[in-house]
């Protein structure tokens, strides 16, 4: 529990004292208490309404306590709130810029709020356009930048007075890997400047990055710790089947094994076990029988988001079990056969909307039963794609099949046999769970028995059974998204677009909601799905990368990671890996040192040069417990090494491109 | 299709009735609204505050007095004793008016010469103040009659002088109560608000919240979400006409003297041109904000220009010939014609085909827009 930067004279920065707030009947914040030291970076990590950003309000002193206290760098946040906002930046899930200003004059705006003196004002602003590669964009206006953009902007302006305590609430939610991993960069200067930082994240792997973690769940903190500690936690270990038939073996090693959970992750089966070695022999056994391919089976360590799941979902998978099976006769009339029909296909589509292209040249196949993964930015042109292929927009140029109909002319046909989920979960808040499917099921034509009968099925699936007659607007999050999808396939499409449905969950909720996506596909519906959450793209079948309205590079997750990185990946595991990445950066050969995970991500074009050249550095510095693996790279390397290879080339090509 | 706008107006109404805000604007408001501002609203001059300045103080000065406060028009509230004072009363706005009598207005009537007063008004309420000098005109006609006959039975001569006179009646509302004029009217108002703001409002909403999107991709057509959208604002357009309607015979004693359901169908011509109306506001606005303020500025001048306080006939003639495009211009005149006139299609049939051609203007234009609104 003691922070590892704890010196006798460092008194906490962030203290919280059996902080409470209720609503109502509702305990959103249940005796919450917590410290935080200056230098630290802790992250609260918990599902949806677990009530993280309560927390954060009441320590930003804009909130007013239940009961409890906080104290801010020593001064309690509801007798000195005045004292506690000097020492204080905050940032809200809200975009609090103006979108008609330009990011100059935001910058300047908060400066003025913030009394930041004339004389130190300009040095100030110019560091902060500094770290946080903004300078470019100085004269554009804030509601013309990307999500990723706008966070950092959001940031800058928080930081324009140097603050002592950091409150981050969800700060890289939507945003792309690549701004993500500037904001990272921004942090950790911030820490090594001794400011204390709490954030609240739905990245379990950016909660890895932090220096200790806290679970909160229902208002309470349920665990306290570094993630190493965090990950002692987990319940049984993890035995991980690789195979093409990922989700083939786990069909019939369900039920056939003990598991405390079971779930396929792209090519993978995770199996939580409490006997590994027994669960292992038998799982081998029972592929052997069914004659499955495997590529390779071992103990993978937990991640914190397996203890995550672990520790809050006892409910787990199993819900989701059951109705899937009934959902299986529901989707039978399309269950046919596996043959590799077309399902969507586009050549050269292409939409401009006045001078901006926000789809440029695309064209791409996606066969019948497959998922088929959109990855990419926001404002990437995933969107406009999908609806585009929904017939809500006409394509500029290009053409189209969905279902074999002409996306231009044939968008009639397509709507009846799509189901499609929009990015902000579209169900109508003022109705309940059943009035909101009798009435997408109204306008789907259906009626009488066939409808009872898709109700039923819809609200067991989004395991919404006891709450038929809530109001939408009360659910959490991934209900709403159960909900949505539900809504979205109640006339059984056989092809299902999904925009960004994960977009804000939890991830508990994301892996259930993977569960539904894996058994429709199971069922041989073809689901298009949009995502710009890296792991998530390796549990499709296939994917695109999508940059700029354009296509970059498509494939299975395993092509692209062996195939279209021309760089190596080399994995270095050592105590405090934020401290060591500029340094590593600087290297000769190195091309890139970014967090992943709880390590960093080197990237080099010739991976025994430079694990030289990295040894020789760890010995320099006298880093012993550090250890280098050259690896497969993930999805994130992948796509942010794509990404800015196009950046170069743009860049060379023309004046200054996007990102600098 | 039928099942489709089916769901849509279940949806609707269950929506509607959810929110106890809707409730209120759609039951309650209608209600006060009536009462409060039919009460309010009244051109009727009566009880004019007014000073008197008696410098005269004779019998004939008093009697003057008397004459203007014998009727209800006039109320005295003070007297003077300087002219000091004077303009102290009108600048506090005390009084609406001041009588003042010079010093020599006994003698003068009583020499036969020209009697002369003074009546001082507060003229930055230019409407009411006319009224008054019309009341005031009035009365000193009368007094000076009187004073003439006096003369003349001084002189022997007791029958009258030759005289005429206008006897004067106003049709369709005998006693000129300005209730008879504000109902209509009113309801002409408050259903052009509802219908503008409520319809546009509730596209725009599905808008915000994306579901406008996740409907469309159903195999809805645009027409049975249009369909869908309106008639449940229809409906209630036509409850609030209803209910006020109700409050307009209950409390005030105005009836509709025309046919019923021809009042009912003319209205409907009115609406189906505000749905077109708010149906254009929500595709050119993408937030609920944005959708009232631009219901708001098509309001405005839609019922300041609709006659609805201000006469038509004075406007100057741009003004006047803009107004030919008001769908609340013509609906006016048809309410008052219906309500007030009991006259029908014979003699509204101008501006029921004016009303006509403006609805299905709007709505062929809303046609083409709503198209683009959904991209």
């Amino acid at each position: 529990m003691q922070p590892n930067t704890t010196t006798p004279e460092n008194l906490p920065a962030i203290e919280a004292d059996g902080l409470s707030k209720t609503f109502g009947e509702v305990k959103a914040v249940d005796r919450l208490t917590l410290q935080v030291y200056p230098g630290e970076i802790f992250g609260l990590v918990g599902p949806d309404g677990a009530g993280k950003s309560t927390s954060l309000r009441m320590l930003a002193s804009i909130m007013d306590p239940s009961s409890g206290s906080a104290r801010i760098a020593g001064c309690d946040v509801s007798r000195e709130a005045a004292k506690v906002k000097e020492h204080l930046a905050y940032m809200s899930q809200q975009f609090g810029l103006y979108r008609d200003l330009t990011v100059q004059e935001n910058i300047d705006f908060y400066a003025d709020l913030y009394g930041v003196t004339q004389k130190g004002r300009k040095a100030r602003i110019e560091e902060l356009l500094d770290f946080s590669h903004m300078r470019p964009f100085v004269n554009r206006r804030a509601g013309d930048l990307s999500g990723g953009m706008k966070q950092k902007l959001q940031l800058a302006c928080a930081l324009i007075h140097t603050p002592k305590v950091l409150l981050l609430d969800e700060p890289t939610n939507g945003v792309d890997p690549l701004s993500r991993r500037d904001f990272w960069r921004i942090l950790h200067r911030l820490r090594q400047d001794r400011v204390s930082i709490l954030l609240t994240t739905a990245y379990l792997d950016e909660a890895e990055r932090c220096d200790r973690v806290g679970l909160i769940n229902q208002g309470r903190i349920i665990a306290v710790g570094t993630p190493e500690e965090i990950k002692r936690l987990m319940q049984g270990r993890i035995l991980t089947i690789r195979s093409n038939e990922a989700r083939k073996i786990l069909a019939i090693l369900q039920g056939r094994l003990s598991t405390i959970s079971a779930n396929v992750f792209g090519d993978t089966v995770h199996l939580v076990c409490r006997d590994i070695e027994e669960t292992e022999k038998l799982a081998r056994q029972v592929i052997q029988e069914a004659g499955y391919p495997v590529n390779q089976i071992q103990e993978a360590p937990p991640t914190l988001e397996d203890v995550f799941v672990s520790v809050l979902g006892h409910d787990g998978s199993h819900p989701t079990r059951k109705p899937l099976r009934q959902q299986k006769q529901a989707f039978a009339s399309h269950a046919a056969t596996a043959s590799r029909e077309i399902a969507v296909e586009v050549q050269h589509l292409t939409r401009r909307f006045d001078s901006f292209i926000a789809v440029d040249d695309m064209s791409f196949q996606v066969q019948r039963g497959q998922i088929f993964g959109f990855l990419g930015p926001n404002g990437a042109g995933k969107s406009t794609t999908i609806r585009m292929l929904c017939g809500l927009l006409r394509p500029s140029s290009g053409n189209g099949t969905v279902a074999g109909f002409n996306i231009r002319t044939e968008t009639e046909e397509i709507k009846l046999r799509i189901g499609y989920m929009s990015q902000k979960f579209s169900l109508y808040e003022d109705l309940t769970v059943e009035e909101n499917i009798d009435f997408y099921g109204g306008i789907y034509g259906l009626s009488g028995n066939r409808l009872d009968l898709r109700r039923d099925w819809a609200v067991e699936m989004a395991g919404l059974t006891e709450h038929r007659k809530s109001l939408t607007a009360v659910l959490s999050g991934g209900w709403k998204q159960r909900l949505a999808l539900a809504c979205a396939i109640l006339h059984e499409p056989p092809i299902v677009f999904l925009d960004e449905p994960t977009s804000g969950v939890d991830p508990l909720s994301r892996r259930r909601f993977w569960d539904l996506i894996y058994s429709m596909a199971d069922q041989g519906i073809t689901v298009f799905v949009t995502t710009h959450y890296m792991e998530e793209a390796e549990y499709c079948d296939r994917i695109a990368l999508i940059y700029g309205g354009k296509m970059i590079a498509a494939g299975s997750p395993l092509e692209l990671k062996t195939r279209s990185m021309q760089d190596e990946i080399i994995d270095l595991r050592c105590p405090d890996p934020q401290a060591l990445a500029e340094p590593l950066r600087l290297l000769p050969g190195v091309r890139d040192a970014a967090l992943f995970g709880s390590g960093l991500h080197i990237v080099t074009a010739d991976a025994e040069a430079a694990r030289k050249e990295i040894n020789r550095f760890l010995q320099e510095n006298s880093i012993a417990e550090a250890t280098l693996a050259t690896i497969l790279p993930s999805m994130e390397d992948v796509f942010v090494s794509l990404i800015e290879e196009v950046d170069r080339r743009n860049l060379s090509a023309d004046q200054p491109g996007d990102r600098p | 299709m039928l099942r489709r706008i089916q769901r849509m107006l279940i949806k609707e109404f269950l929506q509607m009735l959810r929110d106890p805000r809707m409730r209120v604007v759609i039951f309650g408001v209608p209600v006060i609204q009536m009462t409060i501002m039919a009460f309010a609203l009244t051109t009727d001059v009566m009880n004019i505050r007014t000073a008197v300045l008696d410098m005269d103080k004779t019998p004939a000065s008093r009697e003057l007095i008397e004459s203007f406060t014998a009727g209800n028009y006039f109320r005295i509230s003070s007297y003077l004793q300087s002219d000091r004072e004077l303009s102290g009363v009108l600048d506090r706005g005390d009084v609406r008016a001041v009588l003042q009598i010079p010093s020599g207005f006994g003698k003068d009537i009583h020499s036969e010469r020209t009697a002369t007063f003074q009546l001082i008004t507060d003229g930055t309420d230019s409407n009411s103040t006319a009224i008054a000098l019309g009341y005031a005109g009035m009365i000193v006609s009368e007094y000076s009659d009187a004073r003439q006959m006096d003369r003349l039975a001084r002189k022997g001569i007791t029958t009258k002088p030759v005289q005429i006179e206008t006897v004067s009646r106003a049709w369709f509302n005998p006693n000129q109560e300005s209730r008879f004029y504000y109902v209509p009217s009113l309801i002409a108002t408050m259903l052009f608000i509802f219908s503008l703001m409520l319809t546009s409002i509730g596209i725009v909403r599905e808008k915000e919240i994306g579901t406008i999107e996740q409907v469309m991709v159903t195999p809805i057509r645009s027409l049975e979400f249009i369909l869908g959208k309106t008639i449940p604002y229809m409906i209630t357009g036509y409850i609030s006409m209803t209910i006020m309607l109700c409050v307009a015979f209950v409390v005030f004693d105005v009836h509709v003297r025309g046919s019923l359901p021809f009042l009912y169908a003319v209205t409907g011509i009115y609406l189906v041109g505000n749905m077109g109306l708010a149906l254009i506001i929500s595709g050119s606005a993408s937030t609920q904000q944005q959708a009232l303020l631009t219901s708001f500025l098509v309001l405005m001048p839609s019922v300041m220009l609709s006659g609805f306080m201000f006469p038509l006939n004075n406007m100057p003639d741009p003004v006047r010939y803009a107004t030919l495009f008001n769908p609340m211009r013509w609906y006016l005149e048809i309410l008052r014609g219906i309500v007030m006139k009991d006259v029908g299609l014979a003699v509204l049939w101008p501006a029921i085909t004016a009303q006509a051609g403006l609805s299905l203007t709007f709505l062929i234009v809303a046609a083409a827009r709503f198209k683009k609104t959904l991209s």
